[in-house]
């Protein structure tokens, strides 16, 4: 004890699962600033996960809210079976794709615009390399958004968290062999997007 | 592309994600395939390409504002509609949609209405924090206290369990129980806290104007305190008949004897609300067992027929929801802060009308974690001196009320006497107890600033402002009580002008609200601030109304409407219960 209420600075990439097991004790006993550590070092993975795969920011930014929120008053029903984060990042896929049963589909031209045309700039780089990065990116994105929710999020597990396929069973509630064969569907289809891009764009 | 393994294989393999076996056959596939080989580098150029995506971040830090929804939907089981998600549009301030309710002025007077399962009586737990305001000149010194006390209090077994007391059963002899015993050690542990904190006199009056501003930093190092066991918290029972129940005016009748009362999101170092609601859900827990033990006492064949004969939702699978969805219904909780004095005027003025009971439990004793609660509430010998003043004074007019609702027709005595205008019983024994509070009053209203102007003891400087969880309940549902309603005597509920019937969506959450019928219209927030949000809750809350009586279904005054089939249910149900939905 003693060190637990200091902001942990060091391990804050970590999945550091004895940290957060005793961050997750603490906010059980009431602190509630434990948790918010919890939050803090979550917050920007989780919303970069739900945003490749929402592509809306303010879908993200709510249904990481929201995740959290429940994940709080949800949390004495959290066995420790799995990571802290593996079970949030299930609450907000849920909470995603509830909202998105809810809601029709909101129009993407504008999210695309919004999305590509937030890239940073100026970095240092010769303009024909940005133009050709600006453009691969652009690319990969209207590729991206022509997937399936599923694919994409199968996909941003797998490639932008780099989980293991049983992490991204537990997830999205699958078993290891549907993530196995569904990210390879994923990934066929985006390969599939991009040359069909690739070309339109050539001819 | 024809391979002799199945593609996907390939891209486990990319990912590392092969058996030994099928790693050796895709290794083999690699080798003689020149399509499979193909496939993996396209595959691999996939993979690149998907790491050059940048990575987003969020457009703010959520982190307060997250922990001020989380507190909210815990104690309140919703989130206000106000302190939904702060969305892109607002990152400036992110307090920006906070509930308006909470900028009321005197920073303190907000009542946070919590549908809470459960329980049988109206109970007040009180949560005290000695040191809160002292905290900003204490931090250093409360840093140091964890440890000591931590250390002193281990030698403390939990060994107070049994001591589990039920409210109702054994309001009027708690006040002796063991759990007030623990004093002891409190008073080394508040001993330490007074030595660490050497003019840390601070006159209520001066309480900083944001009284949570503070808390923070002390309630934490406090909480750490609480790695130790046995941490133990004070509570008030107050047992309230049903029919004074009326949820509207609860907070109106009860609590406005001018005691500031609030919860401040803000502040969410204690986690105190938390805490009532988990200690709700342990007392629900409880229920549930009584219940289940009820229907197992009922089911042999031999009692079937006392089965038949109970009422319907007795013995059955229902009964037991019912049973949960009624106190759902019958309980709220409120979170206020006083001072010992004005905390003291609340409970002589509650005890003169309901049964009091105030004793300090261990939060363990209660069901809840072992650490629930840290908090060293009764560190500060001014705060046990209160305690055990308002403690004698709740004895004394239970028992002065109990005896007078016997004399006169020889009722079953522990039922509080409907005394609204019973002439007031004791108040403040000035003379026994303590001489202090309304001396210490007067005192402070005429020299604020003066240090040493007060009369009585010097350490009374050190009484500060006591948080207390109030979880009011109404006719509890406890062992006594689940067999009280054998025979069901609740009153049943009439309005002049029927009831209004809300129902609206937020959040993908219905919300139900039922209020006697008026003219006016009512405000949004008087309709949410008693929501709850299972159906079974809101019919509980039906079942308590008299036959005949009128229900009006609401639904446009708030952000969505429910559903038809929702509003389709309610109707029946009203129908089935013998109410009216013109």
């Amino acid at each position: 004890m003693g060190t637990i209420f200091r902001p942990s600075t060091s391990d804050y990439s970590g999945a550091g699962v004895r940290d957060d097991a005793q961050l997750i004790t603490d906010t059980l006993a009431g602190d509630t600033e434990a948790f918010g550590q919890l939050v803090h070092k979550y917050q920007s993975r989780l919303f970069n996960t739900l945003f490749q795969v929402t592509r809306n920011r303010e879908e993200a930014e709510d249904v990481m809210q929201e995740a959290f929120v429940q994940a709080f008053v949800k949390l004495d029903s959290f066995q420790g079976n799995s990571a802290f984060y593996t079970w949030l990042y299930r609450i907000a896929f849920n909470l995603s794709i509830s909202r998105k049963r809810k809601k029709k589909p909101q129009t993407s031209v504008d999210q695309q615009r919004e999305v590509s045309g937030s890239e940073p700039i100026d970095s240092g780089e010769l303009p024909t390399d940005r133009l050709l990065r600006e453009e691969r990116a652009a690319q990969l994105h209207q590729a991206m958004m022509c997937l399936q929710d599923e694919h994409r999020a199968v996909l941003t597990l797998r490639e932008m968290e780099g989980f293991c396929y049983e992490t991204i069973g537990e997830i999205l509630d699958l078993p290891a062999g549907t993530v196995r064969s569904r990210l390879h569907r994923a990934r066929m289809q985006l390969h599939n997007q991009l040359k069909a891009i690739l070309h339109e764009n050539s001819s | 592309m024809s391979h002799q393994i199945p593609e996907e294989l390939i891209s486990a393999y990319l990912d590392g994600e092969l058996t030994s076996d099928e790693q050796l056959l895709v290794e083999e596939a690699l080798r003689t395939d020149p399509q499979a080989q193909q496939l993996l580098d396209e595959l691999q150029s996939l993979h690149d390409h998907l790491q050059s995506i940048p990575r987003s971040e969020p457009s703010q830090d959520y982190t307060e504002h997250i922990l001020h929804r989380a507190e909210r939907t815990i104690l309140t089981g919703t989130s206000e509609p106000g302190s939904g998600p702060v969305t892109a549009q607002s990152p400036a301030n992110p307090t920006v949609t906070l509930p308006a309710a909470q900028d009321s002025p005197g920073n303190w007077k907000h009542i946070i209405w919590a549908s809470t399962a459960l329980a049988a009586t109206l109970l007040l737990a009180l949560l005290l924090q000695p040191d809160e305001p002292i905290s900003r000149q204490l931090t250093d010194a409360t840093h140091e206290l964890p440890k000591a006390t931590s250390s002193g209090e281990q030698a403390d077994p939990v060994a107070d369990d049994d001591e589990n007391i039920t409210p109702m059963e054994s309001q009027l002899e708690s006040e002796e129980s063991a759990d007030f015993d623990e004093g002891d050690d409190l008073a080394g542990a508040g001993a330490m806290s007074k030595k660490a904190a050497p003019g840390a006199a601070i006159q209520l009056k001066n309480r900083p104007t944001t009284p949570f501003g503070n808390a923070k930093a002390a309630g934490i190092t406090i909480e750490s305190a609480a790695d130790s066991n046995s941490p133990e918290d004070l509570f008030l029972f107050v047992s309230l008949p049903q029919k004074e129940f009326d949820q509207q005016t609860v907070v109106r009748t009860l609590l406005q004897q001018e005691v500031p009362f609030g919860y401040d999101p803000a502040n969410r170092n204690g986690l105190s609300a938390a805490n009532a609601y988990r200690y709700n859900q342990a007392m629900a827990d409880e229920a549930t067992e009584l219940a289940l033990i009820e229907q197992e006492k009922a089911s042999p064949l031999a009692d079937r027929k006392r089965n038949q004969d109970a009422p319907k939702d007795e013995a059955s699978a229902d009964g037991i929801q019912n049973t949960l969805a009624r106190n759902a219904a019958n309980t709220r909780v409120v979170t206020i802060e006083a001072s010992p004095e004005e905390l003291e005027e609340l409970v002589v003025n509650l005890s003169n009308q309901y049964q009091v009971n105030l004793g300090v439990e261990k939060y363990a004793a209660r069901g809840f974690s072992q650490q629930a609660t840290t908090r060293r509430q009764l560190d500060s010998p001014v705060n046990r001196a209160a305690v055990e003043r308002i403690q004698a004074l709740a004895t004394q007019n239970n028992l002065q009320r109990a005896s007078a609702a016997r004399a006169p027709a020889g009722k079953p005595a522990a039922k509080p006497a409907d005394t609204g205008d019973a002439k007031p019983l004791k108040t403040l024994p000035e003379t026994t107890q303590s001489p202090e509070p309304s001396a210490k009053r007067d005192k402070e209203r005429a020299d604020q600033n003066s240090d040493d102007s007060l009369a009585g003891s010097p350490r009374q400087r050190q009484t500060e402002t006591l948080r207390v969880v109030v979880v009011i309940e109404a006719n509890a549902v406890t062992a006594s009580a689940l067999a009280a309603r054998k025979a069901p005597s609740l009153a049943k509920k009439k309005s002049q002008k029927g009831w209004e019937l809300y129902t609206w969506q937020e959040d993908e959450v219905t919300y139900f609200t039922l209020l006697p019928g008026t003219n006016r219209l009512k405000t949004a927030q008087e309709i949410k601030d008693i929501a709850v949000k299972d159906i079974r809750a809101i019919r509980a809350q039906l079942d308590q109304l008299q036959k005949g009586e009128s229900v009006f279904l609401h639904g446009r005054r708030l952000n969505t409407k429910a559903s038809a089939t929702l509003t389709k249910q309610l109707t029946e149900y009203c129908k089935k219960i013998g109410l009216k939905t013109p």
